[in-house]
């Protein structure tokens, strides 16, 4: 079993069209490849859409696809590190200060 | 044994290279003077592993006397075969839609409202746990 090795890639996916529109979707592709050499093999690949060029009449134009639920739960992260940070921050100087 | 397996695995390749961006972005889908196109995210992957055992091609007794006196049974026991197991899976979990209509084109996100009650449940009970460590710190008994 060899060590898993990453390869990530952007991708131009096959144009859409819509109407007088024409869609070229982009998308990151991460692989996961590991065990080539060994009697055993993984592989694991996630896709992930990135963004979408739109050409029409009024020109090209660039409309990224933001990962919603991803950028909601980062302040939730922030705060669940800030809670713990501050409640240790607290723990220490009430024992410091009932030292003295 | 080794072969096949590999043939497995380029073949699976193969397909990641050749059809992954077709199945994040859905088929365009007409509502109206809309058309809507699903956005998704995927993950799939697949295992194998196998293994294979030589075994004994002398017969017991001829190869007890001369090889492994000590444990002729487990010798003339040995297995001979191989065999290979694997497992694969996919998820597929909507991110968005693009809507066109006659005003343009836009991308709507889509948000999973349980994963973020989910979390926030969990950001309640992690706060409520500190806050609690630190009025233990407070009230609780003194070290000394």
């Amino acid at each position: 079993m060899t060590i898993p090795t990453q390869r990530i890639q952007m991708v131009a996916g096959t144009p859409i069209e819509v109407g007088s529109r024409r869609l070229l979707p982009s998308v990151m592709v991460s692989t996961l490849r590991g065990g080539a050499a060994g009697p055993a093999g993984l592989r694991v690949v996630r896709l992930r859409p990135v963004s979408l060029v739109v050409d029409g009449p009024d020109g090209a134009r660039w409309l990224p696809i933001p990962n919603a639920l991803a950028e909601t739960l980062a302040p939730f992260l922030v705060a669940s590190v800030g809670v713990a940070a501050l409640s240790i921050v607290l723990m220490v100087l009430i024992r410091l200060m009932r030292g003295r | 044994m080794k072969e096949d397996m590999q043939v497995v695995l380029d073949k699976l390749d193969v397909v990641t290279n050749e059809v992954n961006v077709d199945r994040v972005f859905g088929k365009p889908q007409q509502y109206g003077d809309r058309v809507v196109i699903p956005v998704a995210t995927m993950l799939y992957g697949v295992a194998i592993g196998g293994g294979e055992a030589e075994g004994n091609s002398k017969s017991a007794t001829v190869c007890c006397e001369e090889e492994s006196p000590a444990h002729p049974e487990v010798e003339a026991n040995m297995p001979v075969g191989s065999g290979v197991g694997g497992a694969g899976g996919a998820i597929a979990r909507p991110v968005a839609y693009i809507e066109i209509d006659s005003e343009g084109v836009r991308v709507k996100p889509i948000m999973n409202e349980q994963v973020l009650a989910l979390a926030g449940i969990c950001l309640g009970g992690w706060a409520i746990a500190w806050f609690a460590a630190v009025l233990m710190t407070i009230f609780g008994p003194r070290d000394s």
